[in-house]
């Protein structure tokens, strides 16, 4: 009885608040409250499939969506931006029976890396995949270190985990384990031997902290490592992008499955990868999967065409507090080698909390963009002085920025200018901001 | 000039480095020119080759293996304070410098013991702005620790929002003894805080 007002009570409130417009973990929050067990008495579906990870995960939860559907499966996930407990337990209890069943063939989740402990507390995922971690909002987690304690902590014994060989730290939760498989990409043409990042993470070994090697990078602390002391290194894979051509966009998943991408990045890369390894692990046809994803162009607005006066613009969103999805944005246009603009906004720091915290300005390599295709650089928002002191510090010449911080003025100045294309890059949390000034394709 | 970076790769979180390009520039900007030295583990150290030292945040780990590695060199740093040197390390890095450092499984790790203060490591993280006060300067940025510090006798700042070194002395920030300076203010803050970065800068001229 008590399961089925619980689950009354969260559908009557996902319904209501849908009419009102309100956010979609409401209704897991209450449910969580009347029945704080009530996740570990559901009957859940076959596959359980889980992402965590600091970057990558709605991009990978979306394709595995979309190739399971595609293959006449009935799935359930939660909604972009509802990954902590109270956005899960709506997603399952919405989706359930009174009797409490869920009525899907796959749960696929995104799933909070510090708040997966708290989730599969009550349940353990059937395919536990493990994206990668990078420095990623530290106002509120701190390092990827001690966000590797809480994602360590949220792993059963019965899941399959599905690890990025590439990423020394993550590979740690893969140790002395017997159901794992890895995923990871072999050495390309992009691949460098030294760190180009303004920061190392992947300098000392995560396991033993001795000095640690890398035959080649890809970018950051992902790539080839071993270290010589304690053993830990790069295991081998089972699913491998064996062969990527960024610049015509195509790549090869075990040297056989060729797949096209529709948008040429590095990272996008890793993301179709892991989908491609959980999607194989369930059963899915490998050529199917490789003719589902080819093209795929993802729906969660990341990427954003639109038009500013006489130019054509891209946006491209790139998190505040995560060097590495601007290191992402910055690579992706400068690879284009257009003539162009960029625009950078910072104006809230983040959608969650309030805070000047800006040294993550700092690990992120803006001096890539001191390239000859890079015409002019303008810096809005709140913190445009902060980075304008960070420009300062690069050899960008001062003539090539103009520091407008107000976003709507900016707007107009940059409407006046012809630049043969316009790149954007912000979060979130200041996405609206412009979007709403421009006109969206 | 020379202004060493140490452990530039291992306690190099929160964007520190670019504490040393301050000071770099706030000494050109007086017209004289200062080298930046990075060195970590594996490195012979000399500290009486350089004029200013400077540490930056770490992870718990890093901060442990910085502890070990220094060690042999306590009395050299000593020395160096002595004379004159100029040490400024920020976030967990100066607590290495206090007397001991109990971590979050409760193992206690000797520190370099040049303080009396003892860092107890918790499990929860205490991130937040903080507004702070130097003789009368408006010193801003974050603190994204894990420890409280206790027995600090002379604190650098006086917090004026925000947390201090532990929830006994919650006003209290940060530790200066003679020529050694530690904070856990990150922004960085001397880029964020242009005064401090002009006030080792004179501090390096005057003695040169």
């Amino acid at each position: 009885m008590r399961m089925f007002f619980t689950i009354l009570i969260c559908k009557l409130a996902y319904f209501f608040g849908h009419l009102i417009g309100r956010g979609s973990s409401l209704p897991g929050e209450i449910a969580l409250k009347m029945y704080p067990d009530i996740l570990s008495k559901i009957k859940l579906p076959e596959f359980v499939i889980a992402v965590t990870g600091s970057n990558g995960k709605t991009s990978t939860v979306e394709m595995i969506t979309h190739i399971l559907t595609s293959q006449g499966k009935k799935v359930v996930t939660n909604k972009e931006g509802s990954n902590l407990d109270a956005g899960i337990a709506a997603a399952l209890l919405y989706n359930c029976t009174f009797g409490g069943k869920m009525k899907a063939d796959a749960l696929v989740l995104e799933s909070d890396e510090r708040f997966s402990k708290r989730t599969f507390k009550h349940f353990a995922p059937t395919h536990y995949a493990v994206t990668n971690l990078y420095r990623d909002q530290l106002t509120r987690n701190a390092h990827p270190e001690w966000v590797y304690e809480y994602i360590r902590e949220s792993v059963s014994d019965s899941s399959t985990l599905i690890l990025n060989a590439d990423d020394p730290l993550i590979s740690m939760l893969g140790k002395d384990r017997e159901n794992v498989v890895w995923f990871g990409m072999d050495k390309q043409t992009f691949s460098t031997e030294e760190n180009t990042a303004v920061y190392d993470d992947g300098a000392f070994c995560p396991a033993c902290k001795s000095r640690m090697n890398y035959s080649y990078r890809h970018f950051n602390h992902i790539g080839d490592y071993s270290c010589e002391k304690c053993g830990h290194k790069k295991q081998a894979t089972r699913f491998t992008v064996t062969e990527a051509d960024l610049k015509n966009g195509i790549i090869t998943i075990n040297n056989e499955r060729r797949i096209r991408l529709s948008f040429k990045s590095i990272y996008n890369v890793y993301n179709i990868l892991t989908c491609f390894a959980v999607c194989s692990l369930i059963g899915i046809d490998e050529e199917k999967i490789a003719k589902e994803i080819s093209d795929y162009v993802l729906k969660n607005g990341r990427v954003v065409e639109y038009y500013l006066g006489t130019s054509d613009g891209t946006f491209l969103i790139s998190k505040h507090e995560n060097s590495v999805s601007y290191d992402q944005s910055i690579r992706y246009l400068v690879g284009q080698n257009i003539p162009c603009g960029v625009i950078i906004i910072v104006d809230a720091v983040s959608r969650r909390y309030s805070t000047g915290e800006v040294s993550w300005l700092w690990d992120i390599d803006f001096e890539l963009l001191n390239a000859d295709c890079v015409d002019h650089i303008y810096l809005l928002g709140a913190h445009a002085g902060d980075l304008e002191t960070r420009f300062s510090y690069t050899d960008i010449l001062p003539e090539k920025i103009t520091v407008i911080p107000d976003i709507d003025e900016a707007v107009d100045v940059i409407a006046e200018k012809k630049h043969a294309k316009l790149y954007t890059i912000t979060c979130f949390s200041d996405k609206a901001k412009f979007l709403s000034k421009v006109k969206v394709k | 000039m020379k202004i060493l970076h140490l452990f530039y790769d291992l306690m190099n979180l929160y964007g520190e480095y670019a504490n040393t390009l301050a000071l770099q520039r706030a000494v050109s900007e007086k017209g004289r020119a200062a080298e930046i030295v990075k060195l970590s583990i594996g490195d012979e150290l000399d500290f009486s080759e350089y004029d200013f030292i400077y540490i930056g945040s770490g992870t718990e780990k890093n901060q442990k293996v910085a502890l070990e590695y220094l060690n042999p060199y306590t009395e050299q740093i000593k020395s160096a304070l002595e004379s004159g040197k100029i040490i400024l390390a920020t976030g967990n890095s100066f607590e290495i410098f206090g007397d001991s450092i109990t971590d979050r499984d409760g193992v206690k790790h000797e520190g370099l013991k040049l303080f009396g203060f003892t860092v107890t490591e918790g499990t929860e993280r205490i991130v937040e702005d903080v507004i702070a006060d130097l003789d009368g300067e408006k010193i801003i940025g974050f603190i994204n620790k894990a420890s409280q510090i206790d027995g600090v006798k002379n604190p650098l700042f006086v917090i004026k929002q925000g947390v201090g070194n532990s929830s006994a002395s919650p006003n209290a920030e940060g530790i200066q003894a003679g020529s050694f300076y530690g904070t856990h203010i990150i922004g960085p803050l001397l880029i964020r805080n242009k005064a401090i970065a002009e006030y080792f800068a004179e501090k390096l001229i005057g003695e040169n």
